[in-house]
């Protein structure tokens, strides 16, 4: 597969989850983005998939990438750490929960 | 070259259950025992996207395959699909084994089943089981195979987990599940011919 076919086929993709991602958000779902380095734009593709996410208004997520070189006790508190510390903006909270 | 890889394409769903429609998750993020099951048996996961959400969003009503019916739907099945044949079509081109898990009973992601009822329509004040479960594919699944087919791919071998089927048993789809993959290792170990050759 050529480059061009290539970028071509991730950017549906990356559009496909920008809608789906623009979706949780507009509905107060507090959204993440979590890669894996060592893979293809960690995983994630944040450069093109940024403007995608603020071309639908929605906010862009907080982002963590794991490291899979890493040990696993460690990864684990690492990610959790950064779920326990993300939450959405108190006025999104007082808007959306009850 | 590098050695055939198992891919299994899940249903979104199945791999995030906050893409349900409301009421219709039965698990807290991921659908745990097919993971497993596939986890178990060396599988690599590709999750396909959930065409319902992104049509008709996270707050959608329940629906039928009649209600999903509709051309601006397909359409919008079929840019989805397109985005994601390339991937399955570089899966199958290398030589990997490619299943396919949907989720039965629904109107876009059924594989063995679907529901429907074709007076459905208007207010949504039907009583609970007022839809038949048909064996048919989904919307999605069948826009989905529709551009494989087009791109002169194989079908490919599918089932699917029994979520959508009005009164959910878990312990059946578990043995559904188990003898689909059972199958698909007993037919990998018999000799075959190249599934995407031309």
């Amino acid at each position: 597969m050529s480059d061009d076919a290539r970028g071509w086929r991730i950017a549906l993709l990356l559009a496909v989850i920008a809608d789906q991602v623009a979706e949780y958000a507009h509905h107060g779902y507090a959204v993440v983005a979590i890669g894996v380095r060592g893979e293809p734009g960690d995983g994630l593709h944040w450069r093109r998939l940024a403007p995608l996410l603020r071309h639908r208004g929605a906010p862009l997520p907080p982002r963590h990438v794991i490291r899979p070189e890493g040990e696993a006790s460690t990864e684990a508190q690492r990610l959790a750490t950064f779920l326990a510390g993300y939450d959405l903006p108190p006025e999104e909270q007082r808007r959306w929960r009850v | 070259m590098n050695a055939p890889r198992k891919v299994a394409l899940v249903a979104n769903c199945l791999l995030n259950q906050n893409a349900k429609v409301c009421q219709g998750a039965h698990y807290r993020g991921v659908v745990s025992p097919v993971v497993e099951a596939l986890r178990r048996r060396g599988y690599l996961l590709q999750q396909l996207p959930c065409p319902e959400l992104a049509f008709a969003g996270v707050r959608r009503w329940w629906a039928v395959y009649e209600q999903y019916d509709t051309p601006a739907y397909r359409d919008h099945c079929r840019r989805l699909a397109q985005a994601i044949a390339p991937r399955i079509e570089e899966y199958l081109r290398r030589g990997d084994e490619v299943i396919l898990i949907g989720l039965d009973g629904s109107p876009s992601t059924g594989v063995r089943f679907t529901s429907s009822a074709p007076d459905w329509g208007g207010r949504p004040n039907r009583p609970q089981d007022d839809w038949q479960i048909v064996p048919r594919r989904g919307i999605w699944i069948e826009e989905l195979e529709a551009e494989l087919a087009r791109r002169g791919l194989p079908r490919l071998p599918a089932t699917g987990w029994a979520l959508d089927m009005g009164r959910f048993d878990e312990a059946g789809s578990r043995r559904d599940l188990d003898e689909f993959l059972d199958g698909q290792e007993n037919a990998a170990a018999s000799p075959r011919e190249d599934p995407a050759a031309p």
